[in-house]
């Protein structure tokens, strides 16, 4: 029924790339075998001091000035307790009343029209252990346990599925140009709780729920459309929606709520008296802001506006850091901005992509690039042979006209030359040459086809379809 | 604040105790003493005092990002009541 408004919130839970944990100095690295980042501050020992990470303070204060927060001179940390074999100490060392970063908000573009979403803090956290549930038992492995995570805290800003996703996606997208999280759903790098309620327009909000540990934007997505379509049927039948927190089983695509009586959680934060609260100076916060570089939107906006690529393209090439860089640096070589952006829309996402990885390797420079597509402008080489060219220059410094003649690829632009081999080929295929001459213009492309087999594919083919027509017409 | 048997099983509960009767009715009466002396605090005026995160002076206790000399894991395992090979085992918990 469309008569019901839905209101949703999230908390979107990130893990900072830092090198280390949030209070020890075991390695925050994804994939160790289990239990060998751990020591005896983060598998939870008594009598173990945490002492703070100065870098994961720093990826905070820097995300939250890329959304516009407020950042807390003054901010400390706490104890949130529960019982849960995922947090050794049974308390999770957070922050309750003084979080580091308040405020912001988020630009985001849905179905062609702009909103913003509010921000109500990014706090910063320990993450917890990951638990394998088998048989009988449950195996612990606390390498993630005190990993730093930032909790990103919406207000109930966003009114449906798509700009739920649209936040999330513009989120991990403003994180991972500062470069404080690489947003991995897979890894489990970013994670979303979502609430939710529903309500008649002009009608206070309705009771809320809260949906658990999302873990990619699919599923996000799923679970929105899944509760808005439950607590409608709630509401149709005459019932009332509890207030609970629920669970989203990704096979079945349904919820369930949590036997939420028995969870109820009941976490008596006090203030943690091991670690010092942090101060941050007015010269701290712009040193850190001023390493902010420029993010993706303003990216994908001055790409439209200033250099003529358009709204989809400038989309795709901002998607990821490493490919935006990649483009402005070699446009600041000298490239064409148009032909830069179809070269790495085609050819180096196609060779960045790794199965599985959300992100894209780019194995050139932006100087490699214009060097390139300059060989390939001049007609040295063809957009064909380039392939090879990039293969020989990726995650190298040679230069691409090094790597031509290393590859000995150096186009053929000799017309006389050419001329002479289509004439030996056209002479070799009387039969095809007649069939040219009857009106059969598919032909055609069995002479290049054969010229290129000729010359090893170093034929320039503008030249080549010229001379190859001339010869056949005489 | 009134100390009722409910907030005693509660209390006890967060805190992952089991009493019985005799101790919940002990715990009741112990419990709303030790409220009581608290309650002393609500007597000063603390409006015009800044709340205090710590007791310390100390702010700012950071350290650099680099990475330690790797924990032996074995070391951590073998203080596990219950362990397999590379991990801790507990009784198997489902949400």
């Amino acid at each position: 029924m469309s008569e019901y408004i839905p209101t949703i919130g999230l908390e979107v839970h990130c893990e900072l790339k830092t090198e280390t944990k949030l209070f020890c100095s075991c390695r925050n690295s994804f994939g160790a075998a289990p239990n060998t980042n751990t020591c005896p501050v983060c598998a939870g020992h008594p009598g173990v001091l945490p002492v703070l990470n100065r870098k994961a303070v720093e990826y905070t204060v820097k995300a939250g000035c890329a959304i516009g927060c407020r950042i807390s001179r003054y901010s400390k940390w706490d104890r949130k307790n529960y019982f849960y074999p995922d947090l050794p100490k049974a308390w999770q060392t957070s922050q309750y009343d003084l979080p580091l970063c308040i405020g912001g908000e988020v630009r985001i573009t849905v179905n062609g029209e702009e909103k913003t979403v509010r921000l109500n803090r990014i706090h910063l956290e320990e993450d917890a252990g990951k638990l394998v549930h088998g048989g009988g038992s449950t195996a612990v492995d606390y390498n993630r346990c005190g990993v730093p995570l930032m909790e990103c805290v919406t207000e109930p800003d966003m009114h449906s599925a798509d700009e739920a996703v649209a936040f999330l996606e513009e989120l991990a997208s403003i994180f991972r140009y500062a470069g404080v999280s690489d947003c991995r759903m897979q890894e489990g790098s970013i994670r979303a709780d979502v609430n939710l309620s529903l309500s008649r327009p002009g009608e206070p909000l309705g009771t809320r729920t809260e949906t658990k540990n999302l873990n990619s934007f699919r599923s996000v997505r799923r679970a929105i459309e899944a509760e808005i379509r439950r607590q409608t049927e709630v509401l149709e039948s005459g019932g009332k929606v509890v207030q609970e927190t629920r669970r989203f089983d990704d096979a079945t695509g349904e919820g369930y709520g949590m036997r939420s009586k028995e969870d109820a959680q009941d976490y008596r934060y006090f203030p943690e008296p091991d670690l010092m609260p942090v101060v941050l100076s007015d010269e701290d916060v712009e040193r850190i802001r001023a390493t902010l570089p420029e993010l993706a939107r303003d990216r994908r906006n001055r790409y439209v506006s200033d250099l003529g690529l358009s709204d989809y393209d400038a989309s795709l090439i901002t998607a990821d850091p490493a490919t935006a860089e990649l483009f402005d640096d070699a446009v600041t070589a000298g490239a064409n901005a148009k032909k830069a952006a179809n070269y790495i829309m085609s050819e180096i996402m196609r060779k960045g992509k790794t199965a599985g990885e959300d992100g894209i390797v780019v194995g050139i420079t932006g100087m490699q690039l214009a060097d390139l597509l300059a060989l390939v402008e001049k007609g040295e080489i063809n957009l064909v042979s380039s392939r090879d060219v990039l293969d020989k220059i990726w995650l190298t410094d040679m230069t691409a006209s090094a790597a031509v003649d290393a590859l000995g690829l150096r186009q053929n632009n000799d017309a006389g030359e050419i001329e002479k081999l289509v004439r030996d080929i056209v002479a070799a295929n009387p039969g095809p040459a007649d069939d040219y001459r009857k009106g059969n213009e598919k032909v055609l492309s069995f002479f290049v086809g054969q010229l290129m087999k000729a010359t090893k594919g170093k034929t320039n083919p503008k030249i080549a379809g010229e001379l190859i027509r001339k010869v056949l017409s005489e | 604040m009134e100390v009722t048997r409910e907030i005693i099983r509660h209390t006890a509960k967060l805190s992952r105790i089991n009493f019985t009767e005799d101790e919940e009715k002990a715990m009741e009466k112990h419990f709303a003493s030790v409220l009581r002396w608290t309650e002393k605090l609500n007597e000063f005026d603390a409006d015009s005092v800044p709340a205090t995160a710590h007791i310390l002076d100390a702010v700012n206790v950071l350290r650099d990002d680099v990475p330690g000399v790797p924990f032996d894991r074995e070391k951590l395992l073998s203080c596990a009541p219950e362990r397999s090979e590379d991990s801790y085992i507990v009784p198997r918990v489902v949400e």
